[in-house]
């Protein structure tokens, strides 16, 4: 890709930006900049992850679920941040943590795969694509280090923003990925017009190209702070691993389920939150112990936030609009956008404020 | 087995010559027997040869009608969890005896079902099952209780090929489902959305076919709809139902969540969703919309599920060449296929369920509501390997060598029907039949049906 071409495809994404040198470097050797995409499967509840705690109104729509002032630690004179959420607080006094607020879509689509996948090809809600947001800044990728060992790497969930990228690994016990692909055979040369089929070979040779040099260039993790023996802890560990080892796959996409808490939210929410927070605290002293941290963009998503209004199982249905995180060892301010107002819902849920394609810009152009 | 398999070539050869027009091929017979169970054994394949079309589709729904459904080991009968109250009470010694056989309860019951599949003589049943599993996807993850899984097993295989009607009135009773969706939670006054969507989303409509309202008033019609936790027997509260006039629809009165079912099922979006579901489990191509205009009518008239599913079979579109072996296996079908294609049985059938599970299909365990993501998504670089290593060590045992070695030239038929698996039917094809399965299973194309 040369500048020209970026700056048209930046374009397309509705970017304005100055242009990351490091992006057209040649070399392929050294640690480049990876995006850590972290996926808060099943909605995550925006409102009890940053919480306008000075609103009445936000205790009158929580009458059970709604956070009193000790479990929160407040960012501000109105917005407050979920207490298990505490392990990011380092990254917030440094600067490196960005909250976007109000993230959605107009006419928002209330199912969890529907809206997921909206978010994972940034859609419009009643288009249809088939390629993921990421498709287009890593087609630049692939033809600027066109021997790379992969474009992307799964370690949790779905493809998601990845979905249609060629050399997407997908990874969930590194061991086992290496000793079982040394058993493929070598592939004889074949077009076929059967799709299954297609996918099989591509993936098989994806496998062969990525495995050997997995294999030689794995260096073993280095955390001054242990992960904790969650499986998404395990995931960041591996990803991290990864980063260290310099073997220069752009995009690394991780998942957290069982946001979708219908009932009884606030015990798991809290758990699940906690698990997040922790875990980007081990990577983040991992990364900065090796010199990575710099390189490195960690943001969040989700299908959607939940209602404003609770439901009648201490928990909350599916809703619209929430909060994202996105942090780096760029400095960054800390809230962009703005919260939207309780006092003016839709159906008891919130009305966007950003579009989300708005965070994914951030991502690409940090 | 080695005299039954002469006979099989004189059959061909004779409903080669005489009745080409009307028999099935070898490959023909394994493309219906594969795509509707699982991969077939010659034994299966044989009843079948002298067959028409039409007779062996009528063959796969009828010969085995009065079969008795397998029965579930008896520790499934009565529901197994500890009130949560109780369950907060125990020591961590009887929490950690109770997690364990919660644990050896699940492996009991996935190797049970693994076992049904293995030796059923009914495997289009199985095969049906599995589908309704992913349909009305349901996971031990949250239930955390085998027992009503076990119970929605048999409710699944009960009307795989009944009635799409009393199926799901069935299901908007089945405990496991109600409890995976929270709808035991959806009380009158305090509704939860959970089940009402989903019902409409995944089960019946497909999403763009209903409105926000009709999923808060469909929430209301389902209130009180839950199950006896002790028991694991589905009741209707009447005192936790809201009983207000709900609008779904179209369609306005005081309804019940059986009332909401009718409402679907009146719905001609209900027949058409399900007919497309169905046919992309047996066909890679899309429906014509000719074809699906003309098995909706017909299909929405009564929801009788074996008139459709005969009609789909018999369309051209299942015998086309662009249907047969261009759909990934499951991971299910890849390995069931594999031990009845060989007449072999495992020494566990819970290590099968392992094998699934690490090529992306754990029993019971569906990765949410939706179910598993199919065709081509079967397929991923961990998955991939995952099939290729379970076929490696399958061949590397001698249990398959010597299943192999009972075959002799008199099996040139039967070798001819492997090999045609192959993407290089030159290289595969050796003098010795060991090593011609051995290079057949390797092949990528294995991984197709």
């Amino acid at each position: 890709m040369n500048r020209r071409d970026f700056i048209k495809y930046c374009g397309t994404l509705g970017l304005t930006l100055s242009l990351p040198e490091r992006l057209f470097a040649q070399n392929e050797i050294g640690s480049k900049k990876t995006i850590i995409l972290i996926e808060l499967q099943g909605g995550n509840d925006g409102l009890n992850t940053v919480i306008p705690y000075t609103d009445p109104l936000y205790y009158a729509l929580r009458p059970t679920i709604g956070l009193k002032n000790s479990e929160i630690i407040k960012l501000n004179n109105h917005l407050a941040l979920h207490g298990a959420l505490e392990p990011l607080m380092p990254l917030w006094e440094q600067h490196q943590l960005n909250i976007m607020l109000g993230l959605g879509y107009e006419k928002p689509n209330l199912s969890h795969f529907r809206s997921i996948e909206i978010w994972n090809t940034n859609a419009t809600s009643d288009q249809y694509l088939e390629h993921g947001w990421l498709s287009a800044y890593l087609e630049a990728f692939q033809k600027e280090s066109p021997l790379s060992i992969a474009n992307g790497l799964v370690l949790g969930g779905g493809q998601g923003p990845l979905l249609g990228v060629p050399k997407t690994l997908q990874i969930k016990n590194i061991t086992r990925f290496l000793s079982h692909s040394k058993s493929l055979s070598e592939l004889p040369k074949n077009t076929t017009t059967n799709s299954a089929l297609l996918q099989l070979i591509k993936t098989h040779n994806t496998i062969q190209n990525a495995a050997l040099t997995i294999k030689t260039h794995l260096k073993p993790l280095q955390a001054p702070k242990p992960f904790e023996n969650h499986p998404f802890s395990k995931q960041f560990a591996l990803a991290t691993q990864i980063i260290q080892s310099d073997l220069n796959i752009p995009v690394i996409k991780l998942n957290l389920s069982s946001f979708d808490t219908h009932i009884n939210q606030r015990p798991q929410h809290a758990r699940l939150l906690k698990v997040l927070a922790q875990t980007i605290n081990s990577a983040q002293q991992a990364l900065k112990a090796t010199g990575h941290w710099q390189n490195t963009v960690i943001m969040t998503y989700s299908e959607f936030g939940r209602r404003a209004k609770e439901n009648g199982s201490k928990g909350t249905d599916h809703g619209t609009a929430a909060p994202h995180f996105i942090m780096g060892g760029h400095i960054l301010d800390g809230f962009s956008g703005s919260q939207p107002p309780l006092s003016d819902l839709t159906h008891n849920n919130l009305k966007f404020t950003t579009h989300f394609s708005k965070l994914y810009q951030k991502a690409i152009a940090l | 087995m080695f005299k039954t398999l002469v006979t099989f070539s004189l059959l061909t050869l004779l409903t080669s010559s005489f009745n080409n027009a009307y028999a099935l091929s070898l490959v023909n017979t394994r493309h219906l027997l594969t795509k509707t169970g699982f991969a077939p054994s010659f034994d299966e394949i044989e009843p079948f040869l002298a067959l028409t079309k039409a007779e062996a589709i009528d063959q796969l729904f009828t010969r085995q009608i009065s079969q008795i459904p397998p029965t579930l080991p008896a520790i499934f009968s009565a529901s197994y969890r500890p009130p949560s109250l109780a369950f907060k009470l125990m020591t961590q010694d009887q929490k950690k005896t109770y997690r364990k056989e919660r644990r050896q309860q699940t492996q009991l019951l996935q190797a049970w079902w693994i076992d049904k599949m293995l030796t059923t003589s009914n495997p289009v049943t199985e095969n049906l099952t599995l589908f309704w599993h992913n349909h009305f996807a349901t996971s031990l993850q949250k239930v955390k209780r085998p027992a009503l899984m076990a119970v929605q097993n048999q409710t699944l295989r009960k009307h795989a090929k009944g009635n799409f009607k009393t199926f799901l009135h069935a299901m908007i009773k089945d405990p496991a489902l109600l409890f995976y969706l929270d709808n035991n939670r959806n009380r009158n006054n305090k509704p939860n959305e959970n089940l009402a969507r989903e019902l409409m989303e995944l089960f019946t409509l497909g999403e763009g076919h209903y409105t926000e309202a009709d999923v808060k008033n469909g929430a209301l019609a389902l209130s009180g709809y839950s199950f006896k936790h002790k028991r694991g027997t589905f009741v209707f509260n009447t005192r936790q139902h809201n009983n207000t006039v709900k609008n779904i629809l179209g369609y306005t009165g005081n309804w019940n969540g059986d009332d909401f079912i009718d409402i679907l099922l009146k719905q001609k979006q209900t027949a058409r969703f399900i007919i497309r579901k169905l046919w992309a489990h047996y066909i890679t191509t899309p429906i014509p919309l000719a074809t699906l205009t003309r098995l909706t009518d017909g299909f929405y008239q009564n929801y009788e599920i074996t008139p459709l599913l005969q009609n789909i079979l018999q369309q051209p579109d299942f015998w086309h060449k662009d249907n047969q072996g261009t759909q990934l296996k499951s991971p299910v079908q890849l390995v069931i296929g594999f031990y009845r294609q060989f007449n072999l049985k495992p020494n566990k059938a819970v290590q099968l369920s392992k094998s699934t599970q690490k090529m992306g299909q754990r029993l019971f365990y569906p990765p949410n509501v939706k179910g598993w993501p199919t065709g081509n998504n079967w397929i991923n670089s961990t998955t991939l390997l995952a099939r290729q290593n379970f076929i490696t060590q399958v061949t590397r045992g001698m249990k398959l060598k010597n299943a192999i070695r009972h075959y002799d030239k008199n099996t040139a038929d039967w070798i001819d029907l492997i090999v045609s698996h192959s993407l290089h039917k030159e290289n595969t094809k050796t003098n010795d039949h060991w090593q011609t399965v051995k290079n057949t299973l390797g092949d990528l194309n294995y991984q197709l049906q």
